[in-house]
Parts: structure tokens; sequence; C-alpha cells
């Protein structure tokens, strides 16, 4: 195989390339579902092929072949630099990438050594009976990349994934229906620790739920979010938004824009308490990667710091535009798909306040511990979040569960964050963007934090 | 697979189509990157798999914005 890269990689260079990137993928696995304990489906699969991407004439393109014959990866190579040609040609200014200290390296994590089957059929043992809908699926697979470019990478990875989904649905006629979603996994076994005790905590909420929470009072609540909320508002309002390609239109027609605005980076977005990270590196997680689709060696991004936008998730082509390094956000779902900036692992660092005391210092309030839905307008300045689990607070004590939804801008969001826990936890994701669709493992937490005076609606 | 089928049935057609796509994306009445992609439909889930057992399509389960 690398003699088939190293030639596609030399034949785009003659072609008039000035950068060529040459990445085989193969993604492998197997799969299977469980409805309220029947067995649904088993699949395995693998998927490969050799994806190009050139820069030539001032413009960028990228061709995939599902193949490894060296006359399809061939045809590949001349696609890419062919339409890397053609969009040069109407480019106002050309494409360029910034100039990168790339890895050489090679790296894997062992295999995961689990049963779809079996794992779908052990955890829906622990799944209350009770419900209308319990269905599991699993997943999994490993990803296999090897990378080379014209400016010196090489990188192997091999990165096993487990992906566990669980969905749990209780509906009575006359209360209607509420549905908790439950998402689990990482890179190892061990990603799976406690997965029982949360199918059966969480499974059970749902009937006690639907019949014992009572729709909120319109107005204004100060808000204590548990991790798993911060991960979700972490992820919708700063991690979307700080990728370079949003910010710069790329995906106005996809996944969408961003309410920061070019030449108008590095604003205030949260309290001088709110810090916030994306981190490929975590042992473990399921957004794990030590280098990018591009050769740069991952990093922990810095996107905000004291409240002020600070770093920016980026590929090397928007890190140019910047002129600033690129901090590795580069991923690719498969190998026909296109490398551009992602999420991996992103949180809201830790702060100094236990928990417990968050929740003992606030007056009358609302905890809100898990959502169902949420909608998000395409800039990520506003968000409207369901709750699934939530409890008003009153003199400093949890009270009767509530339903309802926050809606809330993200300014006011962050702006308004007066106390953040020394908890942490991350919870596992899919982060879908692009087009062609690119769905990716990512996790998305932190810790417990207050923010005051968000509105909260029934 | 045409032998395989002979045994078990009195009719059978077997399509085996390679679909090459083009999809040139604008920014800013700007072209930002021109691609193309090959997809065999005889193994119609060769290139999306990855997707769709991750959670991307399918309905199994939340794809995050």
């Amino acid at each position: 195989m690398e003699e088939l890269l190293v030639k596609a990689l030399d034949y785009g260079l003659s072609l008039g390339a000035s950068y060529v990137e040459v990445r085989w993928q193969r993604d492998s696995g197997s799969a299977a579902g469980l409805r309220n304990g029947q067995f649904e489906f088993a699949v395995s699969y693998s998927s490969q092929g050799v994806a190009v991407r050139s820069v030539a004439g001032g413009g960028l393109g990228f061709a995939a072949a599902p193949s490894m014959k060296l006359e399809d990866v061939f045809s590949a190579v001349e696609r890419a630099v062919k339409l890397a040609k053609a969009a040069g040609r109407v480019r106002k200014s050309p494409v360029a990438l910034s100039g990168e200290g790339l890895a050489k390296f090679s790296y894997s994590l062992p295999d995961i050594p689990l049963d779809p089957v079996e794992l779908a059929k052990t955890l829906d043992e622990y799944a209350a009976k009770d419900l209308t809908v319990r269905r599991f699926y699993v997943n999994i697979w490993t990803t296999e990349k090897r990378i080379l470019t014209s400016d010196g990478a090489d990188v192997y990875s091999k990165i096993p994934r487990v992906y566990v989904f669980g969905m749990f649905i209780k509906h009575e006629p006359s209360l209607g229906s509420l549905q908790r979603d439950l998402f689990l996994g990482g890179t190892s076994a061990d990603s799976l620790r406690g997965a029982e005790k949360a199918v059966e905590e969480e499974s059970r909420k749902v009937s006690t739920l639907l019949e014992k929470a009572r729709p909120v009072s319109p107005g204004r609540y100060d808000v204590v979010f548990a991790p798993e909320m911060t991960g979700i508002l972490v992820h919708e309002s700063i991690g979307h938004p700080f990728e370079l390609d949003r910010v710069y239109g790329r995906e106005g027609a996809e996944a969408g824009e961003s309410y920061l605005r070019p030449g108008n980076l590095r604003v205030k977005v949260g309290s001088d308490l709110v810090n916030i990270t994306d981190y490929p590196a975590l042992p473990g997680t399921y957004g794990f990667y030590l280098v990018d689709e591009e050769g740069v060696v991952a990093r922990p991004k810095q996107l905000v710091r004291g409240g002020w936008a600070t770093e920016f998730i980026t590929n090397r082509q928007y890190a140019a535009v910047l002129g600033v390094h690129s901090n590795a956000g580069a991923r690719a779902s498969a190998f026909d798909r296109e490398p551009i900036p992602r999420m991996s692992n992103t949180y809201l660092e830790p702060g100094d306040w236990r928990p417990e005391e968050i929740i003992r210092d606030t007056r009358r309030g609302i905890y809100v511990a898990s959502y169902t839905e949420w909608n998000i307008n395409d800039t990520r300045y506003s968000g409207r979040y369901g709750i699934f689990e939530g409890y008003l607070i009153e003199n400093g004590e949890l009270k009767q569960p509530i339903k309802g939804f926050i809606e809330v801008d993200t300014p006011e969001l962050w702006g308004n964050v007066d106390a953040v826990g020394r908890d942490f936890q991350l919870f596992v994701g899919t982060c879908g963007k692009g087009n062609p669709s690119q769905g990716v493992p990512v996790t998305m937490g932190g810790p417990t934090f207050r923010s005051r005076n968000l509105r909260v609606v029934p | 697979m045409i032998q395989i089928l002979q045994r078990h049935v009195d009719e059978a057609v077997v399509v085996k189509t390679r679909v090459r796509n083009y999809m040139v994306r604008f920014a800013n009445n700007e072209i930002t990157a021109f691609k193309s992609w090959d997809v065999w439909l005889g193994q119609a889930c060769a290139g999306t798999c990855g997707d769709r057992a991750g959670g991307r399509a399918g309905g199994f389960g939340g794809v995050a914005g």
C-alpha cells in the first residue's frame, strides 16, 4: 500500500499540484440492534479507499476512489488536480495552507474485545421493562488511516471505537410520551464502565418523569446545569460557531454559519469564569486522535479563556487565512469525505465549586440534569433546549420535577455564569456537518455550572 | 452472484453501478472546494458505512447539530 500512496503523491506533483495529500482509510466492524428485547439486526461491514486532496493553480480539489487499484487511485489524483485548477481559475485569491512541522508517526490502540449482539443483550437486561419502546444499537469498529502529504507528513493510525445508543420511550395516552436517548462509548472497553448502571437509572426515569414532571411556570430563573447539559451547550454554542469554515461562510448552505464574524473574532462571549477547550488526545475518549487528517499533531485548543474567544477550530486552509498555525482540527469521517474543521472532545474547564454547593447557594432556580430535544439557530446565537430531567430549586433545595424549555442566547448563557463546579464528565455524541454528510465521533461535557436569570418556558 | 442465484430463483438480475459525484461549493461568491467521489451502488453502504454505523444516518441516534 505504501508504494501505491507514494506513487499517487508523486503523480499529483507531476501534474502540476503544489500540494498533494493522500489518505487511505478503512472502516470495518460489526453492529447490532435490539428492540424490546428482540433481535432486530446484525451486520458486519468494511469500507476502504483512497482520498486525494490537492492545491493546484490556486484552487483546492478533492477526489476519492473506492478502490486500491493503481488506475482508480491515479484517476482520483487526476480529478483532484484538475478540479483544483478549475476552481483556481475563478478564485479571487489563491488557496494557501499554513506551514506546519508535520508528523511522521504511527500509533495503534488495542482492539475492543466485545460482541455487539452480546453487549446489546446485556444492556437490555438492565433497562426498565415498563417502557413502550426500549431499543439498543451497538456498533464496534476500527478506523485505520495512512496519510501522506507532499510536504512531509506520514502518519498511520488504528483506532477502535465502541458506540452504544439506547432509546427509551414511554407512551401513556393520558399523559403523552417521553423519550430518553442515551449515548455511551469510547476507544476502549473500559469506556463502558458503568454502562449497566446508566441504562438502569436513565430508563427508569422515563416513566417517573412522564408521570410526575409538571410544566414549569414561565419566567426567569437561575439555572444550574449538570455536566450532560454543559456538554450540549458547549458543543452547540461554542464548538460549532468556533469552526473557522463556518465563520468564513463555507458551511453557510449546509451546517450553518457563526455569530463570530471575520475581522471581529476575539470577542467576549462569557463571564470571566468561562474557559472552554477542545482536546482530541484525551485517552479512552470517543473523540480521541493524536494527529489530524493533514498530519498536524493534536493539542488543546483554548477556545475561550476568561470569557474571551481566544482560539478557533481550524485546518491548514483556514489557519492560513488567519495567519496562524493549524490546531489539528481537520477530520474526515470516511475515505470519500474531505477533511474539514471539526470538534473532538469539547468541554468547559472545571472551577472550584462543589456541585451541591451551587444548588445550596441558589434561592430560586432550576436544576437541569439532562435534555430531550434541542433546537439551535444557524449561527448558534440562539438555542432552545428541552428538559428531560429537571427540578425546581427553592432556597437551596431540589423540589418537584418540572418539564419545559430553556430559551437562551449564547452571550446571555455564558455571560451570566457565576459558579463553575469542580466535577467533570464527558458525554458521547456523533457530530454532524458537511456535504456530503460527515458524522464524526466526539464527546462534550465539563462540570456543573450556574447561569443566572435565564428564560425558561413550559 | 448470478451463479449463486441460478440455483434458487427462476429469474434474477444483478446490477452493479458505479456513480461518480461532482460537487463544487461556493462561499461568499468564491469556490472553496471542488470535489469528486465514486460510489459502487452494488456496495451501497461501502462509502457511508462509517457514518451510518456511527449514528449519522438511518435514525440510529442523535447527531449533535
